[in-house]
């Protein structure tokens, strides 16, 4: 019914039935009678309790159930009136402000799965905005150091990772979940980079959004971009740090692969190149467009005016061709989206002579994908991926996203088979603001194991 | 202006506000001052639809069907009066447009400048400050966000007027304009930094804080003026409980009438921040007597407003953290559309975000969840769609004035709105019973 007729019905009525003298008295002076009363004010005999006596009896199992709750209540309570009365937050706001106005750098790190809780510190000078020194650790014991000179258009970079026990299981999509073994690595790697664009165009909004289904965001300019690197990376292994009944040191596990790897230093002078297409848009995650990239990355012979320690190391020289592909389509106001992702790399050369260490093995399981498994569950020369993802609003700043995996890793792409890819499933919950996820947390699980997964920031 | 003068001033207005009959006795002792913790209080609501699940109490109610009854009605179902909550008007007893604009304060408005500004807010969401008026009159002044000129301010003011005639107490607002030159600042004023701690107040900052905010064309500034409440401040009402140092409050909130049935009045006017930190208890000494006056306050997140933006389309539709949508959402895979994912944005902007076509005059709901709201009955609803089935078009259309839209589709389309949403809820709660009185009526002639 449309509402006018009800409109004017209602109307008619409404004035038929004013003025409504609902109380009877004589209002002799309206004004008067309109203003807030000075007078004492109706009150009952005695204080009128909250809740009846039987309410209260039927409450207390509950109320007792509840005291673990209620105390915890109290403790939020004091905290957050501390908060509050104290002005923290505004005081870190402004505290992590100076920081970054003094070039100081602090947040998360980003260390991969298995690595623990991390943070990053780091130094980004005012007078030399164009460098950055950062270093990252976590409770796992993992490390990173980094410091890049960059101007638009090209940096030069070096880092140096410490990951004292990485998960091996072996080689194949045959490997067993119960040969779980660890080993350590020391990568270091120095890279020149030149990439165009030049800079990166702001996606930021000035707008200010109450909801992230009120973002007007539907389309952003295609970006595409390409760049290319070359540099040294010296990587040498070590036996895992993790000794538990379940995981041994790969030397212990696979005693006759780590008499090749372990302990051996390998050096090769790398460089690449990779092209992106990105069609995406939408806030507040992006929910139309696709993108693709293509990267080809050349793991040649060490040269001896760039290596790290030594040109003659037994590497194997081979190439890693990388397709990645990605599209997006949702409906309604606040997105529905479906999302579809597909990843193949193709790796030519692993049985060269040399030593083909470990972490140049792709890898599926945790954050590479198949998140239902290990991180570093499966590992071989060549990979296939694919994923289908749904994600659709629970509240105003909750999301969720469903998602199937399925892949498999092979030596070579042609042994790839549809009937022999291991599945994955997932449903994550994301906490978004009116312009982007922040944050994720939820559950993954395979044919082997169930995994509880978060990330904050750095969710799409 | 001297100092000594506007003192002088400031003391031969606060004499006269005094009624001359009447004049004051040694007031009582005043209720304690409350300090309410915003972020303690804002996560309490939010959980509070999951206790209220796990109540065996509210359970009981429900399934017997025997909610329990606001405490403060008589007989025939109406609030116990008098009442320093609220005062029968809209609904209850005639009230015209005269009446409604000279109940919170009439014309006045800031004396012309100087305006002595006394306090100032630079940083946060929504800057403003405090100025002593030519007259010594104190008044708070809040400014409309950048992108969207004239939204807050005239719902501030519009809704005060409202709220006033539907029965409530309320700060009196005025939309006034002023230039730089017509502000001078108090010496030695001072504000904290969280860094610094006490810092002067200069006039780069007065400069920074009106750069933050929306700005005419010619230069001058559009502001809501909210003169400062008579009496002594106590504090937040609370939707829950009582205070238990003041006398007259023995009646817990949640079962009170008015406040209940604010609930319709708040989802006729899209009042969903309705929280406790938009409310003030004043100490107030009249007639001889000390007592606490209850006052709603804040009015900048009402109608297509949301304090510092415009409301979004879900609001009125959902909490902030809506524990049953997500549910809802979560087991169906979010494939059923909720109907506010159809309205239309009129892309007005000084009128924000309001519409009747999705209004659901049911089931609206604040931005946190309420109490008061929680536990109000059929009963406590028509009563409030009582009060809103009394503002007529003529005296939403006094009050819409009052918000001083230069943009006349802006007035228009909100007055439409606030029709449509009235004829809603009086459609869904009171129809019967009106056409139930006039059956009477008719018969009686």
């Amino acid at each position: 019914m449309s509402v006018r007729p009800l409109l004017l019905a209602t109307s008619l009525l409404l004035t038929a039935s004013r003025p409504v003298p609902a109380f009877g008295q004589a209002m002799s002076d309206s004004t008067r009678s309109l203003a807030a009363t000075a007078s004492e004010p109706w009150v009952p005999s005695g204080p009128i309790p909250a809740a009846q006596p039987w309410e209260t009896a039927v409450r207390l199992p509950g109320m007792v159930a509840s005291i673990p709750f209620s105390m915890l209540g109290l403790a939020m309570k004091g905290g957050l009136i501390f908060v509050e009365s104290n002005d923290v937050v505004p005081k870190v706001v402004a505290r992590l402000s100076v920081l970054q106005q003094y070039g100081v750098l602090a947040g998360p790190a980003s260390l991969g799965d298995r690595t623990g809780w991390g943070g990053l510190v780091g130094i980004n000078p005012t007078f030399l905005r164009a460098f950055t020194a950062s270093a990252s650790g976590s409770t796992g014991h993992y490390s990173r150091a980094s410091v890049a000179l960059g101007v638009p258009g090209a940096s030069i970079a070096y880092q140096s990772d410490w990951r004292p026990q990485d998960l091996f299981f072996g080689v194949g999509a045959g490997s067993r979940h119960d040969d779980e073994s660890s080993y350590a690595s020391q990568t270091q790697m120095a890279r020149v980079e030149l990439r165009y664009p030049l800079r990166h165009a702001a996606s930021g909004s000035a707008e200010r959004l109450e909801d992230p289904a009120a973002s007007t965001e539907t389309h952003r300019p295609a970006r595409r971009s390409i760049r290319a690197w070359a540099g040294p990376r010296d990587l040498a292994m070590s036996d895992g740090r993790e000794r538990t009944d379940d995981s041994k040191p790969l030397s212990e596990r696979f005693p006759a692969l780590a008499s090749t790897q372990l302990g051996t230093r390998v050096e090769h002078f790398v460089y690449g190149a990779e092209g992106t297409l990105d069609y995406r848009s939408g806030r507040p995650h992006w929910w139309k467009g696709w993108r693709t990239t293509v990267s080809a990355e050349r793991y040649d012979a060490p040269l001896e005016a760039f290596a790290f320690h030594s040109a003659s190391t037994p590497s194997v020289e081979f190439t890693r061709l990388t397709y990645e592909a990605e599209a997006g389509v949702s409906f309604w106001r606040d997105p529905r989206t479906f999302r579809i992702y597909g990843q193949v790399i193709d790796q030519t050369g692993v049985g060269n002579p040399g030593v083909f260490v470990l972490p140049d093995l792709v890898s599926l399981g945790g954050g590479r994908g198949l998140s239902g498994f290990e991180a570093g569950r499966l590992q071989d020369a060549d990979l296939v991926l694919g994923r289908v993802s749904y994600i659709f609003p629970l509240a105003r700043y909750l999301e969720t996203d469903v998602h199937a995996e399925a892949g498999t890793v092979v030596p070579r792409l042609e042994h790839a088979r549809l009937n022999a890819l291991d599945t994955s499933y997932g449903v994550s919950l994301r906490v978004r603001s009116p312009l982007a996820p922040l944050a994720a947390a939820g559950v993954e699980w395979s044919r082997e194991t169930v995994r509880f997964r978060f990330a904050i920031g750095g969710v799409e | 202006m001297s100092r000594r003068a506007l003192a002088l001033a400031a003391a031969v207005f606060a004499l006269a506000a005094v009624p001359a009959v009447g004049r004051p006795a040694t007031p009582g002792p005043a209720p304690k001052p409350r300090n309410i913790s915003y972020y303690y209080d804002g996560f309490k609501q939010t959980v509070r639809p999951l206790s209220r699940a796990f109540d065996a109490a509210n359970g009981v109610r429900k399934l017997t069907g025997s909610p329990r009854e606001a405490a403060n009605v008589d007989e025939q179902d109406q609030v116990r009066l008098p009442s320093t909550w609220w005062t029968p008007r809209a609904g209850f007893q005639p009230v015209t447009d005269r009446d409604m604009l000279s109940g919170t304060g009439g014309p006045d408005v800031p004396a012309p400048a100087p305006w002595t500004i006394v306090r100032a807010k630079s940083q946060g969401v929504s800057p403003g400050f405090q100025i002593v008026d030519a007259n010594g009159v104190r008044w708070a002044i809040k400014f409309d966000p950048p992108q969207h000129p004239e939204l807050t301010t005239a719902a501030d003011v519009i809704t005060s007027k409202l709220y006033w005639a539907a029965g409530y107490n309320v700060p009196h607002n005025v939309i006034v304009s002023f230039r730089r030159e017509d502000l001078k600042l108090k010496e030695g004023l001072k504000y904290r930094d969280p860094l610094k701690g006490q810092l002067p107040i200069t006039e780069a900052y007065i400069d920074d804080l009106l750069g933050r905010v929306a700005r005419r064309e010619d230069g001058s500034w559009r502001a809501v003026a909210s003169r400062f409440l008579k009496g002594q401040p106590l504090g937040e009402i609370l939707y829950e409980g009582r205070r238990l140092d003041d006398p007259e409050d023995l009646v817990p909130h949640q079962l009170r009438r008015e406040l209940r049935g604010l609930w319709a009045v708040n989802a006729w006017l899209h009042h969903d921040d309705c929280s406790a930190r938009n409310t003030l208890d004043m100490w107030v000494t009249e007639n001889g007597r000390s007592f606490v006056r209850h006052h709603f306050i804040d009015f900048s997140g009402t109608l297509g407003a949301a304090s510092v933006t415009q409301h979004s389309q879900r609001s009125g539709h959902e909490y902030l953290v809506d524990f049953g949508v997500a549910i809802k959402n979560l087991l169906t895979l979010g494939l059923i559309r909720p109907k506010w994912e159809r309205a239309v944005d009129p892309k007005i902007p000084s009128a924000g975000f309001i519409d009747a076509e999705t209004f659901d005059p049911v089931g609206w709901r604040p931005f946190l969840p309420n109490a008061a709201f929680d536990a109000r009955t059929p009963r406590d609803i028509r009563w409030g769609v009582r009060i809103v089935s009394g503002f007529d078009e003529s005296l939403i259309r006094a009050a819409v004035r009052e918000g001083r839209l230069s943009d006349p589709r802006a007035e228009e389309y909100l007055v439409k709105i606030l029709l449509e949403r009235r004829e809603k809820l009086v459609g869904a709660w009171i129809a019967a019973e009106k056409q139930a009185e006039r059956a009477a009526e008719r018969t009686d002639r």
